[in-house]
């Protein structure tokens, strides 16, 4: 495991010992400052922090609101502003392009599974991979949906405990859910004929195999080590 | 807090240095010890960020020790610059304060408690 996931782990566990008042509103901090500007090494340190302030605070049957007042969105504003981060840095383009590259192998196996796996099994051979224009473009859709939502939780994430969403709210959620699956079906259906460009299956076969052992070192190496 | 003035910011600066200059501590023991001294609205909270800072332009080491709470501890210390700092705030500071005293050495204090 590399050093970022070994403090969001750390984090994760030392914040169960949180109550259930002091977890909702670490939570929402969290949620906020993960979506921020900051790089994400120095988003754990600063979350690390934080939750020992919660923890210290819990201790001593304080409200957290002595500590960093009650108003969470300025106090995470105020640690924001004096990092200063850069508009554009090369440490977040990477973790951007670290994202993207998982969702497309997560989209490309399940592609492989869902598409090419049932024909192998038809027609008992293996054909060559082709990359349809639907494949692309149900990708495209759902990484921009997926990066969205995450980003819109995570800037309204005090608004949003604060106040229940409207119906108003619920309803364009709802809409943008059923436009999305229509789009996606509809390319399906009408665009997986058209092929950008196929390739040898060993060509696509070994990446996603060798993402997926990589991605899973950590795993295999516990259960080697037990 | 957030809505006092940049001087009083730039005094708090100047006093977290200075208990950071006498002791390796860390966010919560300044608190603490700013509010032992009489700056009783100060809180970890009003702090951190400004730790942050002076952590970003160099002015403070610090190193993590492990806490009985859980997460790690950051514990400050100054840098050279953070010394530096400290000194050409106190200087002002003199400065500063000598001026006030002689603009307010015929001022009678009134009480507001009568």
């Amino acid at each position: 495991m590399n050093d970022l996931k070994v403090m969001v782990k750390k984090n994760f566990e030392n914040s169960k010992m949180l109550n259930k008042e002091n977890d909702e509103v670490y939570t929402d901090i969290v949620c906020y400052l993960r979506v921020s500007l900051l790089e994400d090494v120095k988003t754990e340190e600063i979350i690390s922090d934080i939750l020992d302030m919660f923890l210290r605070s819990q201790e001593e049957g304080k409200a957290i609101e002595e500590i960093i007042g009650d108003d969470y969105k300025a106090f995470c504003d105020s640690i924001i502003e004096s990092v200063e981060p850069k508009k554009f840095s090369l440490a977040r383009l990477k973790e951007s392009v670290f994202i993207i590259v998982d969702c497309f192998f997560i989209l490309l196996t399940i592609d492989l599974v869902l598409n090419y796996l049932p024909k192998v099994i038809k027609y008992k051979i293996l054909s060559n991979y082709a990359f349809s224009v639907s494949f692309f473009i149900n990708s495209v859709i759902i990484i921009i949906l997926a990066v969205g939502i995450v980003n819109y939780i995570g800037r309204n994430s005090f608004s949003l405990t604060k106040n229940k969403p409207s119906k108003v709210t619920y309803f364009l959620i709802w809409l943008g859910f059923v436009v999305t699956f229509s789009a996606i079906i509809f390319t399906t259906f009408k665009l997986s004929k058209y092929e950008l460009f196929s390739v040898n299956i060993c060509v696509v076969i070994i990446p996603v195999a060798i993402y997926w052992i990589y991605k899973k070192i950590p795993l295999i190496a516990r259960a080697f080590r037990m | 807090m957030k809505d006092k003035s940049q001087f009083f910011k730039g005094i708090l600066e100047g006093c977290v240095l200075k208990v950071i200059h006498d002791d390796e501590v860390y966010g919560y023991e300044i608190a603490e010890k700013l509010k032992v001294f009489g700056l009783k609205q100060v809180s970890e909270g009003t702090i951190y960020p400004l730790l942050l800072r002076l952590e970003k332009n160099g002015l403070l080491n610090s190193k993590k020790r492990t806490s009985p709470f859980g997460p790690d501890r950051k514990y400050y210390t100054l840098s050279q610059k953070g010394e530096d700092e400290l000194s050409y705030f106190y200087s002002n500071w003199l400065e500063l304060k000598e001026g006030i005293d002689k603009i307010f050495i015929n001022f009678k204090e009134v009480d507001i408690n009568e």
